[in-house]
């Protein structure tokens, strides 16, 4: 596209931008820290004040596109960091002037402070969530996924007779099937992995049979030809030719894995997970716990996410990656 | 036939009002729950007129996930009905809402066990699975808990507790009595449906919170500051502070008849209901479950200060000992302020000091 | 999903003798995960109409898994009488009305999400690792919350549950879509350039229609959240009707029977949509057709 401007090169900008981030951080920092906790002492100006966040708002956006140019590891990783940091300073500073009670909107000053205050339970929880019943459901529902897709593939009466009904299930919305889970198989974490599992299970089985039949008539010719074996047709061309569907798939279904956790959590837990924590806390009006138990999620998301990420670029052959 | 009957009373009593020629003020009112015998008094004084004569359009809303409370602060709502907890907590956390009646004067929370489980005595609690329900209903349960010296999973700040908590969505059915050993049941509602599982009063060992002194009272009617400062309610010339009076004064209009005429409340009852008045499981009925509830829900108004004639009015002794009770146990961190209740409202609903 | 469709007549025969026996196998699984409880209510004392286990495994009145006699019991319960509010199929169509508005709201952010992300480096910096992130906020408890921020500016209704299938659902029309303007063949675009196309050109005759296969693949996957979102709004804001309402409701009643039936109800919605895009993909881009 545009030729490669570095920041570097043009040292002038580099100062505007620099400069730019400078007020708009520093500002925000400064009126966040200026105006009263909601709450305490007489609400201030909003009006007034808002006019002042929003222009330093985008001050602060001038310099994250000024930060955002070239090629270096910074104009990558920073632009998105400062995107961040303005809009926390920026959501504190409106939540102090509107004087919003922190039963209705925390600021994220407060829900920092919850998330180390409750870290103990807060973390307890996010293990339930995360690992009991996002990755275990995850896993089980690939494997599960993966082992249908290949009898699907194996078996044409299958692919005829089972697939169009995967396809049909993974358009059902799964929230509507976790309270009847969640009571068939009982409150404690493992009806909740079971819900992940099968909302993972048939994504993952129509994107692999998908790839798994993406195979090109001309390279099966090819493997027939050289009088392979379908054993190594199989390794050689349908797994590699498979691996960027199912990749695909996967990422859809870590974040789906997460949320729906969540959301069969709000059909009975024996009291652990983070959805039983939002859903406890949000009748408490303990809205600051409820937000550090939403970030603890997004990073378990993310992270989760990443980690998909990551076996997908160690796995997969560079032109293959989706 | 029943149906008819109502429906062409409301519309009589609607023509025969001289109310209904002036226009009327829409108020939007936030129930805890679903429609049922519960809140029989709204829907009597609504189905009777009785809104209509004081020059109101009264709409409920159907209750979500939400708390009424934060529909209510936001003014999704204009008011709203909830407990006496939640209202405080919510106060505590900078929420300006204000209590203006009380319906119920004194508590239906229980915690049911089976017999057979040899559960005699809140002592005998320690090491038991409870199921409580969430969002702010579980605080009778976490009080009795923390008066015999128990800690649950509910408390945030805990990280061994002696009672697990379960928490479930409403219905005893997904939990008793396999799963938890005891349940949360309201008197009029829960106990009910735990006879409907085949479960007879007689095999069940119910432990009311208002005996053993946790008597945190419940259905209630609150609005905010914003709402009763107003002078002009949405253009109607009148104040907000007239305008919860006049509905306070309808709808305990609506109580006294419904817990007089409990037959035609529940018939009443039964026509705003979708699918939520049955009680447990898909056989029982609704008209015997309703029933039921309204004869409870009188017991719960029929009370305190209603025995003196004065109903929808907060005792200040219990007002005060429910504050040092959610004091002790921390759910209070201070005494509320003193705006988080007005008696002004009721005087002027009902001429009475 | 075309893809998987083989051609429908020699396709219906296997599909048959599958549902037979998944048919055939429904009756003893339903005793087997029903006799457990209907043992346990029967040895807590409970009074029931029925003697056995197995006796009472298919008439539990909270069965985990309903008989069939149950399932048609209640699907008629539910379903009439058909106009009521309170039967399901006028639910069903509230559900989908908020869906499709949810989508349509969700395309337009999306679509105008993609040009941004495609047209500004900057911008694709500093907000793309966001969008990721936004979608891993569980919905189901923000959507409380973001319902009673807009009741406060009077949004009610209807639109808050589109908002927030909206919510879920523009984000992977974002990614089908940048990628489909991304994914213009290259020599192509040189030829525009030696054409010296203006970009609005470019967009136009090269970029939206090499977008067009991206963008509805997306709009597959949108949809079903999208019907996710509108349900789980429902159980979770004030609603009058919906499918999310008969969830939540039937939930706290403990009517499993009436959970199976909306569950089915919510299927064929689903399916009925991801068919709608489906005919839609056919039509506006007839070439794609296998």
């Amino acid at each position: 596209m545009t030729p490669a401007r570095t920041a570097a090169a043009r040292p002038g900008a580099a100062l505007l931008t620099a400069a730019a981030l400078l007020v708009g951080v520093g500002g925000l920092l400064l009126v966040a820290l200026t105006l009263p906790v909601p709450g305490d002492g007489t609400p201030p100006n909003a009006r007034l004040w808002l006019a002042g966040i929003l222009a330093l708002l985008a001050v602060g956006a001038v310099g994250v596109r000024g930060a955002a140019q070239g090629e270096s590891r910074a104009a990558r990783t920073l632009p998105a960091a400062f995107t961040l940091l303005l809009a926390v300073l920026g959501t504190e500073a409106l939540l102090r002037a509107y004087a919003v009670p922190a039963g209705l909107i925390p600021t994220p000053g407060r829900v920092l402070s919850a998330l180390w205050t409750a870290r103990t339970v807060l973390l307890q929880d996010t293990y339930t969530t995360f690992v009991l019943e996002a990755l275990l459901g995850f896993v089980a529902g690939t494997v599960l996924g993966l082992g249908l897709a290949l009898l699907v593939v194996r078996f044409r009466f299958l692919e005829r007779g089972l697939l169009p009904y995967a396809a049909l299930f993974s358009s059902i919305p799964i929230v509507a099937l976790a309270p009847v889970i969640v009571k068939a198989v009982g409150l404690d974490w493992p009806s909740k992995t079971v819900v992940v599992a099968v909302t993972v299970l048939f994504p993952v089985v129509v994107g692999a049979v998908r790839g798994l039949q993406s195979a090109s008539r001309l390279h099966l010719d090819l493997m027939h030809t050289y009088a392979a074996t379908p054993a190594q047709t199989f390794r050689d061309v349908r797994v590699p030719g498979a691996l960027p569907f199912v990749f695909g798939a996967l990422k859809v279904a870590s974040t789906l894995a997460l949320i729906s956790a969540i959301v069969a959590e709000f059909f009975g837990t024996n009291g652990h997970g983070l959805g039983f924590r939002i859903q406890i806390e949000v009748g408490r009006f303990g809205l600051d716990i409820v937000w550090a138990a939403i970030v603890l999620a997004s990073v378990a998301g993310i992270a989760f996410f990443a980690l998909v990420s990551a076996a997908e670029t160690r796995l997969l052959p560079r032109a293959g990656r989706s | 036939m029943k149906r008819g009957t109502i429906i062409l009373a409301t519309l009589l009593l609607a023509a025969a009002s001289p109310a209904s020629a002036q226009k009327l003020v829409p108020v939007k009112v936030q129930l805890k729950w679903f429609p049922q015998a519960q809140f029989a008094g709204f829907f009597v004084a609504q189905a009777k007129g009785y809104y209509k004569a004081e020059g109101l359009d009264v709409q409920f809303l159907p209750t979500g996930d939400q708390s009424p409370i934060q529909t209510v602060a936001t003014g999704t709502a204009d008011f709203g009905t909830t407990w006496i907890t939640d209202l405080l907590t919510a106060r505590q956390q900078g929420i300006p809402v204000v209590h203006i009646a009380q319906l119920f004067q004194k508590s239906g929370y229980t915690l049911v066990a089976l017999k057979s489980s040899g559960i005699k005595t809140p002592a005998d609690f320690k090491g038991k699975r409870v199921g409580v329900w969430p969002s702010g209903n579980e605080y009778p349960a976490v009080a009795l808990l923390k008066k015999y010296g128990m800690t649950t999973s509910l408390d945030s700040s805990v990280s061994n507790p002696s009672v697990q908590a379960v928490t479930y969505p409403f219905d005893p059915s997904i939990v008793f009595p396999d799963k938890v050993d005891l349940v949360s049941a309201m008197t009029y509602n829960e106990v009910d449906q735990i006879v409907g599982l085949g479960y007879p009063l007689d095999k069940l060992q119910i432990f009311n919170a208002s005996d053993y002194g946790i008597n945190l009272l419940e259905d209630l009617m609150f609005t905010t500051e914003r709402t009763l400062a107003n002078r002009n309610f949405k253009g109607s010339g009148m104040s907000g502070e007239d305008i919860a009076a006049k509905l306070v004064r309808a709808t305990l209009k609506g109580w006294n008849y419904a817990v007089k005429n409990q037959k035609e409340a529940v018939q009443i009852v039964l026509v705003n209901c979708g699918n939520t008045c049955k009680g447990s499981g898909t056989r029982s009925s609704a008209a015997s479950h309703q029933t039921w509830q309204m004869t409870e829900v009188a017991k719960l108004y029929n009370a305190g200060p209603s025995l003196k004639g004065r109903a929808g009015y907060l005792d200040p002794a219990t007002y005060k000992a429910n504050v040092t009770l959610l004091r002790s146990l921390g759910i209070l961190k201070a005494d509320p302020a003193p705006a988080a209740v007005t008696y002004r409202v009721w005087e002027k609903a009902t001429g009475k000091k | 999903m075309t893809a998987l469709r083989p051609s429908r007549a020699a396709g219906l025969g296997p599909m048959l003798i599958v549902a037979l026996i998944a048919a055939a196998l429904y009756w003893p699984l339903m005793l087997a995960a029903n006799v457990g409880p209907a043992g346990r209510t029967l040895a807590s004392g409970a009074e029931l109409e029925c003697r056995t286990a197995l006796a009472c495994a298919s008439q539990l009145r909270n069965p985990v898994v309903p008989a069939p006699a149950q399932l048609a019991q209640g699907f008629m319960r539910l379903s009439t009488p058909v106009t009521s509010p309170l039967a399901l199929p006028y639910n069903v169509g509230v559900t989908a009305g908020e869906t499709l508005l949810g989508l349509l709201l969700a395309t337009v952010t999306g679509i105008g999400l993609a040009l941004l992300l495609v047209a500004s480096r900057a911008f694709e910096r500093a907000t793309l690792p966001w969008l990721v992130a936004s979608q891993t906020v569980p919905v189901v408890a923000i959507a409380p919350m973001l319902a009673v921020l807009l009741g406060q500016y009077g949004v009610q209704g209807f639109l808050p549950k589109a908002i927030i299938a909206a919510y879920i659902a523009f984000f992977p029309i974002a990614v089908g879509m940048s990628r489909g303007l991304r994914s213009a063949d290259p020599l192509h675009l040189d030829l525009m350039r030696t054409y010296h196309a203006s970009s609005a050109q470019t967009y136009r005759l090269l970029r939206f229609p090499a977008s067009l296969p991206h963008l509805f693949t997306a709009l597959k996957v949108a949809v079903t959240s999208a019907l996710v979102g509108s349900i789980v709004a429902e159980i979770s804001t004030i609603s009058f009707s919906g499918l999310g309402k008969m969830l939540a409701e039937n939930s706290r009643a403990s009517d499993t029977v009436a959970l199976w039936v909306i569950m089915g109800y919510g299927a064929v919605l689903g399916v009925t949509l991801v068919a709608l895009v489906n005919a839609l993909e056919r039509w506006v881009t007839p070439w794609s057709r296998r």
